[in-house]
């Protein structure tokens, strides 16, 4: 455990105080931070940062928006092969996300024959280049994202929702609540943990996404959808530059160990609430 | 406050049919038992009567109003559920307050409410503890509570004291009685314990199957059980019931024991029919029925004698401390005017 993970991580942890180009990669130079002032002050990276923060934010809101709703169709007491929806509905998760990438870039959002241009079609819209347009290609990345990790907030609250009794439910229709007004004050406040544990999740994966993007627009056109971890790649395999890469990732790191920290002491807080 | 009516009310879940034209009418400010063992249906009628299952026949009347189309929270009902049924999330005051604040009650309103209901039920204190931090009796209290703010026309239970102790079950029982008593509004109360419907109701409801077998007050069930289910049911020890043939002096046992039959009887001879005699009207005598003693219960303030009559088993309560050991000889009587008679295909009483 500590040679597989220790390792790479004291030495790419070295790499992001150096320069180290990979053309010349015996010449090693102590920079310090350095490297860290240079990326923070490069507009790439910040627009790589914001490009990263849209993506992670609209995949953890589609994600979770999507989940609750499928999951409270799932839940529905007049759903039939229930077994059947909830394996339907896993599949986008036990996909390869490269897979699933490439499928969306040929089969969805495809210009001439993609589902999405189709279906916009019967409804009057004009056909797209959806990720090969600026405007739309974070749009299309957030949307495929979200189809990957969806299940498993499906999952997750699905296993949540079957947990509340029925008799609340009964308790709630005696007490003068409709359907909206049971979700709102029932439903979902029990289901808050849930809805925690589920984000820190997708944020975690959204966030150091790589292989969706690379396989649906490999971060262009331009710079539209170069997220953190495509920069990374390009600084690191395309310019060779291994110390930048590693200042990055560094970077990613840090912010997500400061994200985890804020959940880490939410999520204490509601369950010593709730104990 | 209001009266209650079912009028053959009907309910089935595709093909299977759970309440066969249930007929029960409920006066102003009674308070009335569904008993019945797991599965009669009593469950099932008391939903319908909220309105969370649809009669699929038959009208409920809510003071004199059919209500079979109104929502639950239009019906003006408080139901009080088996597990409690309270909000996790809610304290106690918000739970018992949730159905005035949908209503759309004004905050200080509903504070003076829920003050008024948790002084009633000795809550005061716990007002602002979440369900989990209550015992089983105050959560349970906490879910009249519920109940109690609405002051609603009729109150439902639904098996409210299974999930407590036997001793908390005995002080909840009278404590609800007591809340009756105060608020007299109309209740109905499910129960498949018949010592909580015999000590509860102003008039048990006892259900199998789905048919209501018989509508009454306790006494009245218990001193004339209309068929062998009830006069089974009701009573603890069990009534002792026997297959007997009707003959010219009487009525004829398995064992060929002839005892006297009661003149309200039937005396058409050979006539089939079953016999039943209430444990604590058997008593010790010089002459009657012969029986073998096979065991002796104690429980302290009486005496169940578990007796053979062939391959049947009698119990036989006595309110005092026996002597009597395994494998002895004893002779009973049945208790004058105390036998109940009933016809062996149909299990209505005769007498």
């Amino acid at each position: 455990m500590l040679v597989i993970v220790g390792v790479p991580l004291a030495l790419g942890f070295r790499y992001s105080m150096h320069r180290v180009f990979l053309y010349d990669f015996n010449n090693q130079i102590f920079k310090g931070l350095d490297n860290y002032a240079y990326a923070l002050s490069d507009p790439l990276f910040i627009k790589a940062l914001n490009t990263t923060i849209i993506f992670t934010l609209g995949c953890v809101a589609t994600g979770i928006l999507f989940g609750l709703l499928v999951a409270f169709l799932l839940n529905s007491r007049k759903v039939r092969w229930r077994p059947f929806w909830v394996s339907l509905f896993l599949i986008p998760f036990v996909m390869t996300p490269v897979v699933g990438g490439i499928a969306w870039r040929f089969f969805m959002w495809q210009q001439e024959f993609g589902v999405i241009n189709a279906i916009g079609g019967i409804f009057g819209a004009d056909a797209r280049y959806w990720l090969l347009d600026r405007e739309t290609a974070l749009f299309a990345s957030i949307v495929s994202n979200s189809w990957h990790l969806t299940p498993l907030s499906i999952l997750v609250f699905y296993a949540a929702l079957s947990t509340i009794p029925d008799e609340l439910y009964d308790a709630s229709h005696i007490d003068g609540a409709g359907p909206f007004q049971t979700l709102w004050y029932v439903v979902l406040p029990l289901l808050r943990p849930h809805v925690l544990f589920v984000s820190v999740i997708l944020l975690t994966s959204a966030f150091r996404e790589f292989d969706m993007i690379w396989a649906l627009t490999g971060g262009g056109p331009g710079r539209s959808t170069t997220v953190l971890s495509i920069l990374a790649y390009n600084r690191g395999i395309a310019n060779q530059d291994m110390g930048m890469a590693n200042t990055i990732a560094f970077t990613m790191f840090a912010i997500m160990a400061v994200v985890a920290w804020i959940y880490i002491t939410i999520y204490r807080r509601m369950l010593e609430k709730s104990t | 406050m209001a009266s209650l009516d079912l009028k053959h009310v009907g309910k089935s879940f595709g093909a299977a049919a759970v309440l066969h034209d249930v007929e029960i009418e409920i006066g102003d400010g009674e308070f009335v038992v569904l008993v019945g063992p797991s599965g009669c249906g009593k469950s099932t009628l008391l939903r319908v009567i909220a309105g969370l299952e649809e009669a699929t026949s038959g009208q409920v009347l809510i003071g004199g109003e059919e209500v079979n189309d109104v929502h639950p929270k239009d019906r003006d009902i408080a139901m009080v559920f088996q597990n409690y049924g309270l909000y996790p999330h809610m304290t106690a005051a918000r739970n018992m307050g949730f159905a005035l604040k949908l209503q759309g009650t004004a905050r200080a309103e509903i504070r003076s409410k829920i003050e008024a209901a948790a002084e009633i039920l000795g809550l005061s204190s716990l007002l602002d503890r979440f369900p989990r931090q209550l015992s089983g009796g105050q959560r349970q209290r906490v879910a009249m509570g519920r109940a109690i703010v609405r002051n609603p026309k009729i109150f439902l239970f639904d098996e409210p004291l299974s999930n407590l102790d036997a001793k908390l079950r005995v002080q909840m029982r009278s404590e609800i009685r007591a809340l009756h008593q105060e608020l007299s509004a109309t209740t109905v109360y499910v129960t498949h314990d018949q010592i909580e419907a015999m000590t509860m109701a102003d008039k048990i409801v006892a259900m199998l199957d789905g048919y209501v077998m018989q509508i009454g007050s306790p006494l009245d069930l218990y001193d004339r059980p209309a068929n062998t289910f009830v006069a089974s049911f009701i009573g603890s020890p069990a009534m002792n019931l026997l297959d007997a043939t009707v003959v010219h002096d009487g009525l004829s046992l398995p064992t060929n024991q002839v005892i006297a039959v009661p003149e309200s009887g039937p005396h058409e001879s050979h006539r089939e029919i079953v016999l039943g005699i209430r444990p604590e009207d058997l008593i010790l005598s010089d002459a009657g029925l012969g029986l073998v003693v096979k065991a002796v219960e104690h429980t302290g303030s009486e005496t169940h004698v578990l007796a053979g009559l062939g391959e049947h088993t009698l119990t036989v309560l006595l309110r005092e401390r026996t002597s009597l050991a395994p494998g002895q000889n004893i002779k009973v009587m049945p208790r004058e005017g105390r036998i109940h008679l009933f016809d062996q295909q149909t299990g209505k009483r005769l007498n």
